[in-house]
């Protein structure tokens, strides 16, 4: 990035600063799914719902977990997109991967997901690359039993061909899921135990041959458990809320340094406790304590690969709110504990760290309001800023203006990088023959982004919104690597590499339209374009995974409350791999580091029977059964067809 | 074949019902009032690559059938063996477990004829002692065509004879053109069903 470039990011940041300055209050920048739209929509795993958020780019390699980039805020090689579940903070992130499948609920359970696209201060959590927030189903008077089972198949097993000349591999389900729920409440608080099952099987012909390689002795399963439990007491001045969970996943964790997937045991455990104490005059008083503890540690595998790794993280919080008339503030402080738990002999095994966060919200004056977050991240070797600035004016009772701007500071110890671990002597790498490079020096790197959106909203109307953005990235580590193909190993990961000091800039442009047609129709509209601005060679190389255009269309028809259609048109265009470019030629066109371009159609159909107790689902994922590759070493997600059946029953 | 399946539907859409009808549901009074039990014997009648291995034999399908908020839903079952042609062709049973929608006309006194969709789990068992337990049954995706005639004998009873069209998503596809003939028998369905599925 140029001088130029950081100057007037800098100009327009500070603009919007002090144009926030002016008035007043409140602009809601994410937006919600609620529970009817999760109803209808096809979502037969968790992972699905990310099918339901326009913003979100991302890759499989096994077609069951997702790394992704939300709104262009990131490169695909960073996940810190963040999780929260009823206002806490879950921390599933282990070295570079996110897996929501370790959550413990199941879609059914899920009352809405707040979708933030746009950097900005959530609870305690800062959304620079975006945030999700869950809120589970509230648990209801009297003896509640919940339970879901979803089968799901693939195409292209090869049948009765397998005793032919077209015989071809064999392909197992993509789910077997199951989950079970019992809960009571009464006036004085309530209890909730839930057990929950995941089935799925690798076993796509692009990735099996590597993983039943080095799993030879069985048939490759992810598998994963969850319990959890949530409890809370209403007679008591906080009104303390407990939650509890503990997954246990038998996966197949691709680990990119390596080209390949390694069969590991992920074992994941929250323990949170939170309440608020009400104040009068308009004061509020929140508290909140969570235990995270991430673990990797060996599943049965030819190479004894063994990651040997526990991430335990503590974490302490207090919060206040004051509403006023003219404006609204949301301050607190959080403490947080991190302990690496691994037979590595590292020179450093916990740090501690310190949080300081704020929200001011000036109410609505002269058409304008205004929202500025910031937080203060503090330990042993850093301090780092996060800072974003929101002007919404109302330009008349239909049209609203919103400006955003933010910038954002990486802690290292916050990204918590696998790199970040390997200097510290973490040297799984070469511990099992594998090479790396460092160029340069590890170092906090800087985002800036601006974002503008007009929206217009009539009740007779669609309502249109469309918007332009900018993003800056500055001093960034970013990782290089070149794959080659060989027969023996499938796939050869040559040296990574970690360049630092790399910067670029890219922006894009989207519209969404939403439509009710009649009370029976929903229709949704969003496309997006992104491109390169600017940067270095291995920016521009990483932008062209993103796909420069999408357009989404999704629509639902109710005719009747117990009954709906859902269908989703998807089109990505093509993008280009640069780590694996020259895989097509070695692998005879098995592998390609370009990914065509695909138009998907997705279908759902709802049924709700016994006054809305059972709910029965059927989903057909890429109906055209076109060749759906999202990774150039990663599984084609062909032809997908689930059941899926629900039962709430409620005595009260 | 995929696309050719879209306007079938798409012309289906259109040559059996008004768009008005389908997209207000008009049916919703008389949907699932009342309760069609079908019985048929199939028998697969054409011939392809497949056939080069496996001979059908005949099967049966059970079925029923319930008019829907437009239209009609059905769900059942086919039966059907097929007979390797060597001893290097196992022998195997197949159970296609479907949903189905499509859409009745009266052509004239006593006759009707339907157009429609399934689709399904297509189960198929294979009677090979050599093969990986996981793998001695199978399931695939299974979508069709049905159209059938139907002539009432009585306000209950009716013959009709059927003629539907399977492909099965397995990695080269199986595409059986199956007809069948059997009869129906038609009563109100009970309350406590009506109020359950509505």
């Amino acid at each position: 990035m140029t001088a130029g470039n950081k100057l007037t990011c800098l100009s327009l940041l500070v603009t919007l600063h002090i144009f926030s300055i002016y008035a007043g209050y409140g602009p809601k920048l994410h937006y919600t799914l609620y529970r009817e739209q999760l109803q209808n929509g096809g979502l037969a795993q968790l992972s699905d719902i990310f099918l339901l958020i326009d913003e979100w780019d991302g890759y499989s390699v096994d077609g069951y977990s997702w790394n992704g980039s939300v709104n262009g805020l990131e490169t695909y090689q960073q996940q810190n997109w963040i999780i929260l579940v009823n206002g806490q903070k879950i921390d599933l992130k282990v070295f570079d991967s996110t897996n929501i499948n370790l959550l413990p609920f199941s879609p059914d359970h899920i009352d809405s997901i707040e979708v933030y696209i746009y950097p900005q201060l959530k609870e305690d959590a800062f959304s620079d690359q975006g945030l999700l927030h869950f809120h589970i189903r509230d648990i209801p008077m009297g003896l509640t039993v919940q339970g879901q089972y979803t089968l799901g198949n693939k195409s292209g097993d090869p049948g009765p061909y397998r005793y032919t000349e077209y015989r071809s591999k064999n392909i197992d389900r993509v789910a077997a899921d199951d989950s079970y729920w019992i809960s009571y409440k009464n006036s004085t608080g309530y209890l909730g135990v839930g057990y929950f099952s995941r089935v799925y099987y690798p076993t796509d012909p692009l990735i099996s041959d590597r993983n039943q390689q080095i799993y030879p002795d069985g048939n490759p399963v992810i598998y994963c458990e969850s319990i959890s439990l949530r409890a809370g007491m209403s007679d008591i001045i906080s009104q303390p809320q407990i939650e509890l969970s503990c997954s246990s996943m038998e996966d197949f964790y691709f680990f990119k340094p390596f080209g390949r997937e390694i069969p590991v045991r992920n074992d994941f455990t929250f323990i949170g406790i939170k309440g608020n104490i009400d104040i009068p005059k308009g004061y509020h008083l929140g508290y909140k304590f969570r235990y995270t503890a991430n673990t990797l540690k060996e599943r049965q595998n030819i190479y004894h690969l063994n990651f040997d790794w526990k991430e335990e993280q503590y974490d302490g919080i207090i919060q206040a709110d004051i509403q006023k008339a003219g404006y609204s503030l949301q301050f607190g402080v959080g403490i947080n504990h991190l302990n690496i738990v691994s037979g590595y002999r590292l020179s450093q095994n916990f740090l501690n760290s310190g949080t300081l966060f704020g929200s001011f919200q000036f109410n609505e004056i002269s058409h304008n309001s205004q929202k500025i977050d910031a937080r203060v991240v503090v330990n042993k070797n850093d301090v780092s800023l996060n800072i974003s600035a929101v002007n919404r004016w109302n330009i008349n009772n239909k049209q609203v203006l919103t400006g955003i701007a933010s910038f954002y500071q990486t802690n290292l110890i916050s990204e918590n990088t696998y790199w970040y671990w390997l200097e510290r002597g973490y040297n799984f790498i070469t511990n099992y023959n594998g090479e790396y490079q460092v160029q340069g020096t590890i170092g906090p790197a800087q985002k800036i982004t601006v974002d503008l959106i007009w929206r217009r909203n009539e009740d007779t109307a669609p309502a249109f919104e469309s918007g332009i953005s900018y993003r800056a990235f500055l001093k960034k580590n970013w990782e290089d690597q070149d794959f080659r193909y060989d027969p023996e190993v499938e796939v050869n990961a040559g040296p990574i590499i970690l360049r630092s000091g790399q910067s670029g800039n890219a922006g894009h442009a989207f519209f969404k339209l939403t439509y009710n047609h009649l009370p029976l129709f929903n229709h949704h509209l969003f496309y997006r374009y992104t491109t390169v601005l600017g940067g270095t060679k291995l920016f521009r190389d990483l932008w062209c995974a993103v796909p420069a255009h999408s357009l989404l269309y999704r629509v639902t028809y109710q005719p009747v409350e117990n009954f709906s259609i859902w269908v989703m048109l998807k089109y990505l265009s093509s993008t280009f791999w640069s780590d694996f470019s020259g895989i097509d030629k070695h692998s005879a066109g098995k592998y390609s580091a370009v990914i065509s371009d695909v138009i998907l159609i997705d279908l759902a159909v709802n049924k709700w029977l016994w006054k809305r107790r059972i709910k029965l689902k059927i989903i057909f994922r890429n109906l055209l059964n076109q060749k759906n590759i999202s990774y150039p070493i990663g599984a084609s997600l062909d032809l997908r067809f689930y059941a899926q059946a629900e039962i709430f029953l409620n005595f009260y | 074949m995929k696309s050719t399946f879209i306007y079938l539907f798409i012309i289906m859409l259109q040559i059996t019902g008004t768009e008005k009808q389908f997209l207000f549901a008009e049916n919703i009074k008389e949907a699932f009032e009342s309760t069609t039990l079908s019985l048929e014997f199939i028998s697969n009648s054409n011939h392809n690559t497949f056939h080069q291995y496996w001979n059908p034999a005949y099967g049966a399908k059970i079925q029923i059938e319930m008019p829907f908020y437009y239209g009609t839903i059905q769900s059942g079952v086919e039966l059907y063996p097929y007979n390797g042609k060597n001893e290097r062709f196992p022998d195997f049973f197949s159970a296609y477990f479907f949903l189905g929608w499509g859409k009745e006309i009266l052509v004239s006194s006593g006759i009707h004829c339907y157009g429609g969709l399934r689709v399904g789990s297509y189960r198929m068992s294979f009677d090979d002692d050599e093969i990986n337990e996981t793998q001695i049954v199978e399931s695939e995706l299974g979508v069709g065509l049905d159209s059938w005639l139907k002539l009432d004998i009585s306000p209950a009873w009716a013959i009709h004879c059927r003629l539907g069209y399977l492909v099965i998503y397995t990695k080269k596809h199986l595409e059986f053109t199956m007809f069948s003939a059997g009869f129906s028998y038609t009563f109100d369905s009970p309350q406590w069903l009506k109020e359950f599925l509505k």
